[in-house]
């Protein structure tokens, strides 16, 4: 089992996810399908101001609306919950922290009662001063968001600072940052910066949750960490864990935001409220922008000191995160960005600081990279802005600077493992499929130029240490197999993965092995969460050993049939068989409910086999220097870009992409590639377009997918290069490591560095929108601006129109 | 600008479906500034959901059968009723060489889903800055047949629409469709829409020119959409051009190019909102204006 490179029959071949067929006819079920008998509905109402003092609510005349059943504000719920920090409270009690946040839930017999309901609550606020950035939020004097935070349950790895508005603080060390910035041949000192973003997923959050008069909460949701909830849940709610049942049906899309505790508490709450009858609450789209949590902005303040020949010797960089009104699991977000700042460098002297920060902005949460696209957004950038001041080329300074797996130790002090991936194949792979020295067409347009840029990625699960997973692998009579397994399923093919595993170790035909789709806590096997690309490593591992114990049942039972050692016994095929005597053959599916022998007598039992795998290595980090082992692996990659950008407009178009991972092993080849188109896309939108928009008031001003673009189809690249690299990681289900987040992490700094390549113009902050990219060429490089409007205005004569206005050449950038 | 309703469900109404125009007059008479009229709906129930409006009676307009009418001569040019949705003026490729600049603005608008729903005199009467097709109609010199209880009126589509959401149509009228004379022979059109990471273009520009002399068009009608509350119709642009049609067609040119954009410099006041500063808007009318001026006079 495990690393042999034999012929598979399954293993790197490309399948179709397992979950498509009822994707595709429209006949798989989502939370909002859920429909139970007597079911109420459930409407939030929510704050219009940014900070302020609730006075009163009055549910007078909203509760006279017909079929309002019963309207629940804060008081009824008076603890708070949380995964990392405890900060956050069901309906906002004594005061409200940003606009969007909830203050009171109706729930009537029908929606229309509900909306109509919710539109007649009337709350009386007095405002309180409100702070909108992260840089007032941290002056002496600033109005302070969580009174309470001394009183806040937290998790032992993360430091709130009481009698601020830092939710976390986190700091990383190594070396003497100072000093050697001090003797550095070279220093950029910069400022990046990144907006809120929105997870952007298809399905908003949705909740159906059932207070059952037995004490017993049931909760269909639509979220990605079905066990997790429970626990989370179960803790707020004081209750017993087995008396928590969170069904998982199929999710539309997570992206993070759907990971730890969501509004599964507040809406069991309600049903407990409303006599025990089962209560659904879907969020629209506004809701989801500004009433749920979305991605963190944030600032970050970089010093890099960097040698003649290109080494990296020091980083000095701080992070202030906006985590909004409640920080969550922002907190951790931090932590990650603050550990992981030092991407695949190795980098002798470290000093990074990284604070979450509450304003009275949209609270925020995981997202796709968690940590990781923030520190990558700056580093590929100086990489590439110290080459050029250097007279080097990007990818001979990220050879001069790239860890060694074997040798190297992480920024947090780690020995990275010999097996851990290679990154120099990663960036030679990057140079053979986009050639960022090669030719570069020219376009028609002169004053639209192509260039090409690239930068890494690395990227491993941010996880407790002790996080864990299990999987139960259950025989059917004929022969088949049910894999119980909690890890959630929202688009990323990880049980379609874990399928073919089995099938594989097995030798069965694939549609013998079946994951049930929609699960529940109390007939599934538990894993940690569905977060940090972790299922197919945590969940692969736990069912290999469900596999060995399954195997080692088969082959004791065998054994005693076929009266030979054990040693003898092989299984495949779907049967058992003994070694170079074929002919001694029993199928799995004369074993599988228990063997039975020609005169009637019986042995073995139904087969069932059980694994479980927890990390042994990893540990909490240092709270004054941050070392320690955060990641059960670290999943190496790149990306590069050939772009178009219009001078005149500052548009950017992706017209190429290159995506490549070092995955230690592909499973399935085609759940790669999707993951890669799928992060090469969501990157490149996020990337240029995407900003959750803010007034002086604190409204978001485009909570709505018509004025908050994400990318269409007509912005899709013409075409994107997927490369998997195997260099595999022993202790990996395979050999492989996940793939899922590291494909959206570099693709930001890759476009950002192919502008700069071409034109020497710095963008600094995301989106990378036309707007904004016009205004750094009129600030950088008015000269070019000025030659386009020129080549674009010129009368007749149009000679000069031929002549391209940039051209492109290694490393360098030269104008004509 | 945004349609963000924290509502799955729309506000109580009653619904009508005249089959008549007479029959929906009669309503409107009746509900006066209570009623809303209703063709695709697509601006319509976004509003609804957000509350924005709140009327007793809805008229949906999709029952009357003589506005659902698409009709093209020679010698009236193009009729397109009330009902008619975008993809139905589509399906005609006839249309689309007699009237490149209302084509083109047509089918980037949206995708297709919408297009299958919303209507060109719907799109018009919403009257939001950002809608495509008014600059394009404005630029054909299109007119718009307004039927009320005292009979039939038509009015030129740029006096029609009057600011923001204002129209000149009085609470007992309504659009019963939109008249788009022929243009001039040797008419080339051409819509610029910008909209690279937005759903609306930051500025829109609907371009015809016709009547031709020495590759120097005598006519044209360069009109701006997304730049203010209602489209903008460069009168400096059209002057430049007739100023420049005598003598020698390339000198003109260049005067005709410089004379046009320092119209865009000196007179153009784009608006400013959460798409795109008015700066960046006024740049991008000194390009697309500078792009359609190559094409109108040829230079490529």
């Amino acid at each position: 089992m495990g690393n042999e490179k034999t012929r598979t029959r399954y293993i790197g071949r490309s399948i179709p996810q397992n979950d498509s067929p009822l994707k595709v006819t429209g006949t798989a079920t989502y939370a909002s399908d859920i429909e139970l008998p007597g079911m109420l509905f459930a409407k939030l109402v929510t704050s219009d101001r940014a900070h302020a003092k609730i006075l009163s609510i009055d549910t007078k005349e909203a509760k006279s609306v017909p079929g309002v059943v019963a309207i629940a504000t804060g008081s009824d719920f008076p603890f708070r919950i949380g995964i990392y920090v405890g900060d956050r409270d069901l309906l906002a009690t004594d005061k409200v922290r940003w606009v969007g946040h909830p203050v009171a839930a109706v729930i009537a017999e029908t929606l229309q009662a509900a909306e109509e309901a919710a539109e007649k609550v009337q709350v009386q606020y007095e405002d309180l001063p409100a702070v909108f950035n992260v840089r007032d939020a941290l002056k002496p004097g600033a109005p302070i968001i969580h009174e309470h935070m001394s009183e806040y349950r937290v998790f032992p790895a993360f430091s709130p600072v009481p009698g601020t508005n830092i939710a976390n603080k986190f700091v990383l060390k190594r070396g003497d940052a100072k000093a050697a910035l001090d003797k550095a041949h070279l220093v950029i000192e910069e400022e990046f910066r990144m907006p809120r973003v929105s997870h952007a997923f298809m399905e908003t959050q949705t909740v159906v949750a059932l207070y059952r008069r037995d004490g017993v909460v049931e909760v269909w949701s639509s979220l990605q960490s079905p066990f997790a909830a429970r626990y989370l849940m179960a803790q707020s709610l004081n209750m017993p864990v087995n008396n928590v049942i969170i069904h998982h049906p199929f999710c539309g899309g997570g992206f993070g935001g759907k990971a730890g505790l969501g509004w599964e508490p507040l809406v069991a709450l309600l049903s407990k409220m409303a006599d025990n009858k089962p209560v659904k609450l879907i969020l629209s789209r506004k809701e989801q922008f500004v009433s749920a949590a979305v991605r963190e902005a944030f600032i970050a303040h970089v010093k890099a000191g960097f040698e003649k020949d290109g080494k990296f010797v020091a980083y000095q960089a701080d992070f202030i995160m906006d985590c909004g009104g409640y920080g969550d699991y922002t907190v951790n977000v931090s932590r990650t960005t603050g550990y992981a700042a030092d991407g695949s460098y190795d980098i002798e002297n470290l000093d990074v600081t990284c604070r979450a920060v509450y304003t009275n902005q949209v609270p925020t949460t995981a997202m796709r990279g968690f940590g990781y696209p923030e520190g990558h957004w700056p580093l590929e950038q100086l990489l590439d802005r110290a080459a050029a001041r250097l007279h080097l080329d990007p990818v001979k300074i990220r050879l001069v600077n790239l860890v060694k797996p074997g040798e190297s130790t992480t920024g947090t002090g780690e020995h990275l493992r010999e097996d851990a991936g290679d990154p120099r194949r990663v960036l030679s792979t990057i140079v053979k499929e986009l050639k960022p020295n090669g030719r570069i067409p020219e376009s028609k347009e002169p004053w639209v130029i192509r260039a090409r840029g690239f930068a890494l990625n690395v990227k491993g699960p941010s996880q407790p240490p002790n996080a864990s997973g299990s999987s139960i692998l259950k025989f059917n009579e004929d022969g088949s197999i049910d894999l119980l397994v909690g890890t959630g399923l929202f688009g990323q093919g990880t049980t379609t993965a874990l399928c073919m595993i089995v099938a594989e170790e097995f030798g069965l035909p694939l549609e013998k092995v079946r994951v049930p789709f929609e699960r529940g806590t109390d007939s599934t096997a538990y894993t940690w969460q569905t977060v940090g690309s972790r299922g197919l490593f945590v969940d692969g591992n736990a069912t290999l050993g469900a596999i060995r114990e399954a195997k080692a049942k088969i082959v004791e039972i065998s054994s005693q049939v076929f009266r030979v050692p054990k040693e003898d016994v092989v299984v495949r095929d779907g049967a058992a068989s003994v070694r170079g005597r074929p002919w001694l053959k029993i199928p799995l599916s004369d074993i599988a409910m228990a063997y039975t022998y020609p005169n009637g007598n019986a042995i073995g039992g139904p087969l069932i086999g059980t694994g479980t795998w927890t990390s042994v290595l990893n540990s909490y980090l240092n709270p004054e220097t941050g070392q320690g082992i955060p990641s059960i692996f670290h999943t190496f990659g790149g990306t590069g870009v050939e772009i178009t950008l219009n001078l005149l407009t500052g548009e950017i178009c992706v017209e190429k992409g290159v995506q490549v991972e070092d995955i230690g092993r592909v499973i399935n080849r085609l759940g790669v590639e999707q993951q890669m188109d799928g992060g090469m896309i969501m990157g490149m939108s996020i990337s240029l377009w995407e900003k959750m928009q803010v007034d002086g008031q604190g409204w978001v001003t485009n909570p709505n997918f018509s004025n908050y673009y994400i990318a269409r189809m007509k912005d899709m690249p013409g075409e994107i290069r997927k490369v998997a690299i195997e260099t595999p990681q022993e202790d990996g289900p395979w050999g492989a490591r996940g793939v899922g987040e590291m494909t959206m992490i570099s693709v930001a700094p890759a476009i950002a560095n192919a502008v700069f390549r071409a034109t020497g113009v710095i963008l600094r902050d995301e989106p990378m929108t036309p707007e904004t990219v016009w205004l750094a060429i009129r600030e950088q490089r008015p000269d070019l601006l000025e030659k386009a409007m020129k080549a674009l205005g010129g009368t007749s004569d149009t000679t000069h129109l031929q002549r391209p206005l940039v051209r492109v050449k290694s490393g360098q950038n030269e104008t004509s | 600008m945004s349609f963000s309703s924290p509502y799955f469900t729309l506000p109580k109404f009653t619904y009508f479906r005249p089959k008549s125009v007479g029959e929906a007059v009669n309503l409107l008479q009746k509900y006066g500034d209570d009623a809303r009229l209703m063709a695709g709906g697509v601006g319509l129930i976004n509003m609804l959901k957000e509350r924005l409006m709140d009327p007793k009676a809805l008229i949906d307009l999709k029952g009357i059968p003589e506005l659902h009418k698409i009709e093209y001569s020679e010698s009236k040019g193009l009729l397109v009723g009330a009902t008619v949705t975008l993809n139905e003026i589509l399906a005609n490729r006839q249309l689309k060489k007699i009237y490149p600049a209302l084509w083109e603005s047509i089918s980037v608008l949206s995708d297709n889903n919408l297009r299958n729903r919303s209507t060109l005199v719907g799109d018009l009467c919403e009257a939001t800055p950002w809608v495509d097709s008014p600059p394009s109609l404005i630029a054909y010199q299109s007119s718009v047949i307004i039927t009320g209880p005292s009979g039939t009126r038509t009015l030129p589509v740029e006096s029609f629409v009057r600011g923001m959401a204002q129209l000149d149509l009085k609470n007992d009228e309504l659009v019963t469709a939109v008249s788009i004379p022929k243009p001039g022979k040797d008419s080339r059109g051409r819509y610029y829409k910008f909209a690279k990471g937005t759903e609306f273009g930051l500025v829109n520009l609907a371009v015809v020119a016709s009547g031709y002399e020495h590759g120097i068009p005598r006519n044209t009608r360069f009109v701006y959409g997304g730049i203010a509350d209602t489209p903008v119709v460069a009168t400096g642009i059209t002057e430049a051009f007739r100023r420049g049609v005598t003598g020698d067609s390339v000198a003109h040119a260049s005067e005709i190019i410089k004379e046009s954009l320092l119209w865009v410099r000196n007179s153009a006041q784009p608006l400013e909102d959460n798409l795109a500063s008015a700066e960046y808007r006024k740049h991008l009318m000194e390009v697309v204006t500078l792009q359609a001026l190559r094409e109108v006079l040829g230079v490529r």
